[in-house]
């Protein structure tokens, strides 16, 4: 019997709206590989090796049974017992061609994946070449154009009235519009590629900008790779303060509702719909007699995209922080929340969370800081996070979501990833902002999780759905879920609501 | 022991150790033969199903000649100086 969970039917409770029920196939980088390959192929490559292994094993026995007695050296021994010996020779030299005929396939097929892969990476970095040429020359002629032309009365006169006109006609507002009725325009893999190789040469416009000559800056680019975001982030941060905005504060983790039992999730969807609302931890602690403590931390997206002071830890600042692997209110204030429901760091944590829930959940499984066993990411840009070896889970995320390239390429191997087109060519787009960042988009991609068919995938699902349903299922067991809110504190400014 | 029983205990050994072996190579017959052409594309994808379709038909010669190897040993056995 197939024991995954069966996808919602149209009618169902939590099926999914129209517009999502779209998108393309899952596509899977398994650990240690970055090169990422589609969920059947996988699946392929799988039954082949079994295969393999099954009719090896098989040859051998039936070798082993052919080779007891050699029934044509025996006399006076029945025709049909000599006929039974030649049949299991012949049946057993088969038997182990048809195991190096799988086992050869499945090597060709790997080592034509294993020629993609080079394949791919060559591809990348000559698009991260391209990419850092083109900023740097941005900078180097780009800025100094700009600034020259910025300061030509003509110009600058023409630029502020056209200010004027965009922002006096409603200009702005139609902008907006203009992009919700063409979703497609940031809803493109090819836009997202766009997005993560900007993030990748924002350091190569600023020494372009600086006179650093070409050929230097390619090689500090290489050599320090993953320093744009931080770089990136800690300037956006400063100007911000300078001006007001995107300040920090102290954080608190206000208990907001607790109860004392609940069922262990089982599947990716189940896992995706417990983490809660923007601005909530939800923790759930799993006991029972004479086993370790298991803990599992869910943490909700973004709270409030405002720049000024609010009551939300997850903020803009949090956002910007996060992915420049700094120590955002919000993860302060997760951690909070895990000291207050007593979570230790001898328990055993998985950590869970949808976009910035998923930067907090990486940070924290990364951080050394917990007994962290698994991790599972949606729409979360942490391709610069550095996780340790051996987490059970994965990163989830729509190839065709703009939020988890600005993380970046992505550079860590250490846990699987998935990744799908939430709308294909031919599906309807909504609408509305961002639409494949949305919680229904990773929904479908969650469900198309729990239907996957290779090994590589299914493992992970499985790991994931057994750190509770271990626990929950022994005699004497205990479960209790509690839901923090996570909130800034200020001393010197007046709150600013949420 | 005379050759009769000799034989006789052999054959029984195996048949009863090709039995599960058939029943393995059974399941492999059955093993669905589904080659993923998005995945593969064209001439990649083209090509292994053709080395499915060979591998499908070895499977199923290698079940024919082992289903007869038990017969031959069935047969021995049900006869009275096998």
């Amino acid at each position: 019997m197939d024991e995954r969970a069966a996808p919602p039917g149209p009618d169902a409770p939590d099926a999914l709206p129209v517009a999502f029920r779209g998108g393309g196939e899952l596509r899977v980088a398994t650990v240690g590989s970055s090169l990422l390959v589609s969920d059947a192929l996988l699946a392929h490559l799988e039954r082949l090796r079994e295969l393999h292994e099954a009719a090896d094993a098989v040859a051998a026995v039936v070798a082993g049974a052919a080779g007891w007695t050699d029934w044509a050296a025996v006399p006076g021994v029945p025709a049909a017992l000599r006929h039974a010996g030649r049949l299991l020779d012949e049946a057993a030299t088969r038997l182990r061609a048809i195991a190096e005929r799988a086992a050869a396939l499945d090597a060709a097929a790997r080592v034509a994946l294993a020629g993609a892969e080079q394949g791919e990476a060559a591809v990348q970095h000559g698009l991260r070449l391209a990419s850092a040429v083109g900023a740097w020359e941005l900078g180097a002629i780009g800025v100094p154009l700009l600034l020259m032309l910025a300061t030509n009365p003509f110009v600058l006169a023409g630029l502020v009235a056209g200010g004027a006109i965009l922002a006096s006609d409603g200009g702005l507002a139609r902008l907006q519009r203009w992009f919700l009725d063409h979703p497609r325009i940031i809803t493109s893999p090819e836009f997202v590629e766009f997005v993560r190789l900007a993030v990748q040469s924002r350091d190569d416009l600023d020494r372009g900008a600086r006179g650093v000559p070409l050929p230097l800056d390619l090689v500090v680019g290489e050599s320090t790779a993953g320093g744009e975001l931080a770089s990136g982030g800690a300037a956006v941060i400063l100007a911000g303060t300078a001006f007001g905005v995107l300040r920090d504060s102290d954080t608190v983790a206000r208990p907001v509702r607790a109860s004392a039992e609940t069922a262990p999730p089982r599947g990716a969807r189940e896992r995706l719909d417990r983490i809660p609302e923007g601005g909530r931890v939800r923790i759930e602690v799993y006991e029972a007699p004479g086993e370790p403590r298991r803990v599992a931390v869910y943490v909700g997206p973004t709270d409030t995209f405002s720049v000024l002071p609010t009551d939300a830890a997850e903020d803009m600042r949090s956002n910007i922080e996060g992915v420049a692997g700094g120590n955002p209110a919000s993860t302060r204030a997760v951690v909070q929340a895990m000291r207050d429901a007593g979570v230790t760091a001898e328990d055993e944590v998985q950590f869970l969370g949808y976009s910035q829930g998923g930067i907090v959940a990486a940070q924290l499984a990364a951080s050394g800081d917990w007994n962290a066993v698994g991790l599972e990411t949606y729409a979360a840009p942490t391709g610069g996070v550095d996780l340790p070896e051996g987490l059970a889970g994965m990163a989830v995320r729509n190839s065709d979501d703009l939020v988890p390239a600005l993380g970046g390429p992505q550079r860590d191997t250490d846990l699987l990833q998935v990744e799908r087109r939430a709308f294909t060519p031919g599906d309807d787009v909504p609408p509305i902002a961002v639409p494949a960042h949305q919680k229904d988009a990773y929904r479908a991609t969650a469900d198309a999780i729990d239907r996957a068919d290779s090994a590589a995938v299914r493992e992970q699902v499985a790991r994931m759905d057994a750190f509770a349903a271990e626990i929950a299922g022994r005699d004497g067991a205990t479960v209790t879920a509690s839901e923090y809110e996570l909130d800034r504190v200020w001393q010197d400014a007046p709150q600013g609501g949420r | 022991m005379p050759l009769a029983d000799l034989s006789r205990a052999l054959a029984e050994q195996q048949l009863s150790t090709i039995e599960p072996a058939l029943s393995r190579v059974d399941a492999l017959v059955s093993r669905p033969v589904v080659v993923p052409e998005d995945a593969w594309r064209g001439a990649g994808a083209t090509a292994l199903a053709a080395a499915e379709l060979d591998l499908a038909a070895r499977i199923r010669e290698a079940r024919d000649l082992l289903g007869q190897a038990r017969a031959s040993l069935r047969a021995a056995l049900a006869t009275p100086d096998g």
